[in-house]
């Protein structure tokens, strides 16, 4: 376990009498990709809000690559090394695809301080390499908020993967995708881990993507850890299959 | 949106600014002039409104530091107009960047709000402190001998404001200026690809203080005076109103609304003591019917005329151009 580039330890989140998440504690192994599932409202994402500094645990403490990051703001942890995206697609609607990502390459390497030098044409071709990966390079001029739904969620997946994170937490990364759009998605995934070692901490409710996709599964149930295995030991597991698979089978 | 299309209108407006005093007299060069200077508080103000999504009910705060650094340089120390309207930004930009610690901490209303109250804090001790400002009886300055020409003063106006917007022209199209779109569309996802808020917000007050500054310090030698009205918060209003007539998105948009302000007040002044009021009256009707202001509405009409024949082309074609135009530096 000392190889993990994120580890939480004991970490809560109260909101009032609310409990989202009770004494959680995690291993993010470096270079794996790890899945986070469980029914809604299991404090998934509160998780990841967590680790992004989007809220401050209530207890508990969480380390980067040995380093406490509580407390930090969102975009010092970006500049540690963690990307994200969001559940709810999270991009700039009235620019164009290519100034969403140019923007996202700007602001990782500290490029936007200039008030004079033209953001036109900046880092061009690290932007559009980026939207080759997701097969976005022909709609560049398009304003972002006019793609539907699954091109938004391409388009965010490759502002998270600008200026190549560390690590990247991904929030339901394939949802409201089509299955062609999934499989490509979750194959950049598979590649930029196996080429670039990208550590992936991601939640998702396409349980066959999660045990295709991830080294190692952490189900998390009312705020709490379940239990935390390599897919084929969670799949087995009685608690797992009542609570969780059994529910997904009908839905 | 192509730089030629936005920097066009300028230019000609512009060679028409410069030729004006050869083809109008001498009140209609003061009207010019009145003009050139509200246009530039209004473009200052929509660097926060239109490029940073920030809307503060307090840039007059700035106008009107910039207006009594001049005076009271002039009239406690006896420096020049010229050196006077040098400090007035760097006053006018310390000030921002003491306020703005503060209210870049707020957003949307509770931000307009603050900048509001800061800005009336600043009116109440100009406006008060009779052995400094004069309060309300003004700080009387003159210009230069140079200077007191209508034309002489317009052209040197010309000149300044000429500088300054064209500052802003590359404002808006540089990285900073990248950060601060990204900022208004969406703050959130900036601050998680690795911008720091905070401080982008701060950067802008500052600089849009420090121009309105600029436009403050040019008023008080047009008007021989320094009045507290000029930090009112009415004052205030006048930008927000101009920026909204004119259209937030366009680049000019400001511009267009001060030539309007300017025009109205100059023509209702003459009928009625409440030019705010037919000038108020005037943008609501504009917000319901062109919500995108006069230039966006010209702009988007523009489009659309332009698109008619666009199917003719194909689409490879005007893909190939768009790279092209992207990857023109």
């Amino acid at each position: 376990m000392t190889d993990a580039v994120l580890e939480l330890r004991g970490v809560s989140k109260t909101f009032g009498p609310f409990k989202a998440v009770t004494d959680m504690s995690l291993s993010v192994l470096k270079g794996e990709i790890h899945a986070l599932i469980g029914p809604n409202g299991a404090g998934k994402s509160t998780l990841l809000n967590m680790v992004a500094g989007g809220l401050p645990p209530s207890a508990g403490e969480i380390l980067f690559a040995g380093r406490s990051i509580v407390g930090l703001p969102p975009h010092q942890i970006v500049h540690a090394g963690i990307a994200r995206s969001f559940q709810i697609t999270s991009i700039f609607p009235k620019l164009s695809v290519i100034e969403n990502v140019r923007i996202a390459l700007m602001a990782r390497q500290g490029r936007c301080r200039s008030l004079f030098a033209p953001a036109a044409g900046v880092m061009q071709d690290d932007a559009l390499a980026l939207l080759e990966q997701v097969h976005m390079e022909r709609d560049l001029d398009r304003p972002a908020g006019e793609l539907a739904a699954g091109d938004r969620k391409r388009l965010e997946f490759a502002m998270a993967l600008a200026g190549a994170p560390e690590l990247m937490l991904l929030d339901e990364p394939t949802a409201g995708m089509s299955p062609e759009e999934r499989s490509l998605v979750t194959a950049i995934i598979r590649k930029i881990n196996a080429t670039r070692g990208v550590t992936v901490l991601f939640t998702e409710h396409d349980i066959d993507m999660v045990f295709s996709t991830a080294h190692r599964i952490t189900v998390m149930h009312q705020g709490s850890k379940l239990t935390e295995g390599e897919p084929a030991a969670v799949r087995a597991n009685p608690r797992v299959r009542e609570l969780y698979l059994g529910e997904a089978a009908h839905a | 949106m192509g730089w030629r299309r936005e920097a066009a209108p300028l230019l000609v407006l512009l060679a028409t600014m410069a030729a004006l005093p050869f083809l109008v007299g001498e009140s209609d060069v003061y009207l010019a002039n009145d003009f050139l200077i509200t246009a530039l508080f209004a473009m200052s103000f929509n660097l926060l409104l239109g490029q940073a999504g920030m809307l503060s009910f307090g840039h007059a705060a700035f106008y009107g530091l910039g207006a009594y650094t001049v005076a009271l340089l002039y009239s406690k120390l006896g420096v020049p107009i010229v050196p006077g309207i040098l400090a007035a930004p760097l006053v006018a930009g310390v000030m921002a960047l003491a306020i703005g610690f503060f209210v870049v901490r707020l957003e949307g209303m509770y931000f307009a709000m603050l900048s509001l109250s800061f800005a009336q804090l600043i009116f109440s001790v100009v406006s008060s402190w009779y052995s400094f400002t004069g309060g309300d009886n003004g700080l009387p300055v003159s210009p230069p001998d140079w200077l007191l020409p209508t034309n002489a003063y317009y052209y040197f106006t010309l000149a300044v404001v000429s500088v300054c917007i064209g500052l802003l022209f590359l404002v808006r199209r540089s990285t900073f200026g990248a950060a601060l779109a990204a900022i208004r569309e969406n703050p959130q996802r900036a601050a998680y690809l690795g911008l720091n808020v905070r401080v982008y917000q701060l950067a802008a007050f500052v600089l849009a203080g420090a121009l309105a500054g600029v436009a403050g310090s040019l008023r008080s030698p047009l008007q021989q005076m320094a009045f507290p009205s000029l930090l009112y918060w009415t004052q205030s209003a006048d930008p927000v109103l101009m920026t909204l007539a004119g259209g937030v998105g366009a680049f000019i948009g400001p511009i267009v609304g001060a030539a309007l302000f300017v025009l109205l007040t100059f023509v209702v002044t003459s009928h009625t003591d409440y030019p705010l009021f037919a000038f108020g009256a005037v943008v609501l009707v504009l917000v319901l019917f062109l919500p995108k202001g006069i230039v966006g509405t010209v702009e988007g009409w523009w489009d659309r005329r332009r698109a008619k024949p666009a199917p003719a082309t194909p689409p490879q074609a005007a893909h190939a151009a768009a790279q092209q135009e992207g990857s023109r530096p």
